[in-house]
């Protein structure tokens, strides 16, 4: 049964994928009406919102590397409709998170606070970049995008890390909570440590945020969980809430700068909250750690789809 | 760990929830309309639809150039553009952590948690500097 529905979502996937692969950067754009490829956009938005739902990383994630790689549009409109997929999607869940006390206010703060600074200084280098040569962000996102798969494929996070006492910062912040285990119904009281460690990671962040329309969320656990010790839930939680943070400062500057076409943007967004709701409910039902791997294949195969773009190739 | 009582979330968070939740719902309606009004031609676009594919390969600054198409603050005057009128849902969305901030502000200001209020004014004052379009870079 789980077999048969991953099966019919991979035939949506490349059903869906195809065309634009095909068709991507060849004269057919010029044949296709106008509404072409903003519909083929909607539907892989769509099936971006469901399996980064079952994979467990945000959509910017996803659509960057595609878009840029697949699709006629620009990489300026691309980062800036990523980073409005990210905020849309951020915003979406963050009501629920901060009522269940599973996204920490106290914690995304600071870490929001460091990145929203470097996502200022990124969203700025980025356009900076893509004016001097396209393909200096073209190859600096497949690297990345690489770099991101290998995280991917070795990170391992703890599900509840021992943290025995938090550092000057973490007491000075107050950066702890309380939250209930729904599958045990016990309370859990978590603090962090290594604070000042983890706020140099928010810089990596931000940058990568700004520069890119990178949501970042795959790097925000890491720091969170691994760095910092907070646990796993509120780590993915607390990642989740602080992107609609991070990103707002970001999503302005490209606002300003006009790079945010709405017959990209729109679509884009209604689909990958459309699919994100379809992935949701299909969650119990499909094997994370498969679409997990299968969307690790998909970001390296867009990974190196950037690289050989920059490179003329 | 630390003593049972030090451990607590922060007041503030169900009110930031409350906040989110709707605006977030404003937000997406007010960019849904403003975009059926582009798709169906009862706002006339900067850029004609047939056209639009002409131009959305071009890096940004050839778009603009080319289009004539709002950057800054002039979408609001442009408002009855097309192609301007989802950016109203969109500046709504980007700024619904602003509004949220602004009473973290007030919030932690009364509480007298002075470490959260400066957190709080940078993170404003960041957000409303890149918001104003004040911030430039040289090509």
């Amino acid at each position: 049964m789980k077999q048969n529905i991953l099966f019919k979502l991979i035939l949506f996937l490349i059903t869906f994928l195809l065309p634009s692969i095909l068709l991507a950067g060849t004269p057919a754009e010029f044949i296709m009406p106008w509404w072409g490829w903003p519909t083929i956009l909607f539907f892989t938005t769509f099936l971006i919102g469901i399996f980064g739902v079952m994979a467990g990383i945000g959509g910017g994630v996803l659509f960057v590397p595609l878009a840029t790689s697949f699709f006629p549009f620009h990489i300026d409109f691309v980062r800036g409709t990523g980073l409005f997929i990210a905020l849309g999607s951020s915003l979406a869940a963050a009501p629920h998170l901060l009522e269940k006390n599973l996204a920490s206010l106290k914690l995304a703060m600071p870490a929001a606070l460091v990145a929203s600074t470097f996502a200022i200084i990124g969203a700025f280098l980025g356009l900076w970049l893509s004016a001097l040569n396209p393909a200096y962000i073209q190859g600096s996102l497949g690297v990345t995008i690489i770099s991101i798969v290998f995280i991917m494929l070795f990170a391992k996070n703890s599900e509840n890390p021992s943290v025995t006492h938090g550092n000057y910062l973490t007491q000075l912040l107050q950066i702890n909570g309380i939250y209930t285990e729904e599958t045990t119904g016990k309370e859990v009281r978590w603090t962090v440590h290594n604070t000042t460690k983890g706020m140099f990671g928010f810089v990596i962040v931000g940058l990568l945020a700004g520069i890119f329309g990178l949501g970042a969320g795959w790097a925000n656990v890491a720091i969170l969980n691994l760095v910092m010790g907070a646990p796993v839930k509120v780590a993915v939680a607390t990642s989740s809430f602080a992107l609609s943070i991070t990103d707002s400062t970001a999503a302005w500057i490209y606002m300003n700068k006009g790079a945010v076409l709405p017959m990209l943007t729109v679509p884009s967004m209604v689909g990958i909250m459309l699919g994100a709701k379809i992935g949701s409910k299909l969650l119990p039902k499909v094997k994370p750690s498969v679409i997990r791997n299968m969307v690790i294949g998909v970001l390296f195969f867009a990974g190196v789809r950037s690289l050989m773009k920059a490179f003329g190739i | 760990m630390e003593e049972t009582s030090d451990f607590e979330n922060a007041a503030e968070q169900q009110l930031y929830a409350r906040i989110v939740y709707h605006m977030n719902h404003l937000g997406l309606f007010v960019l849904v309309v403003g975009f059926v009004l582009y798709l169906t031609g009862m706002l006339a676009p900067h850029v004609p639809l047939e056209d639009l594919h002409k131009y959305w390969s071009l890096p940004l600054d050839q778009y603009l150039e080319k289009t004539g198409a709002p950057t800054g603050w002039q979408w609001i005057s442009e408002l009855g553009y097309g192609d301007a009128a989802p950016l109203l849902g969109v500046a709504v969305l980007a700024s619904i952590t602003i509004v949220c901030y602004l009473v973290l502000f007030f919030k932690f200001l009364q509480r007298g948690i002075r470490p959260l209020v400066a957190i709080t004014v940078i993170e404003l004052f960041l957000m409303l500097l890149s918001a104003s379009n004040l911030i430039q870079i040289a090509h």
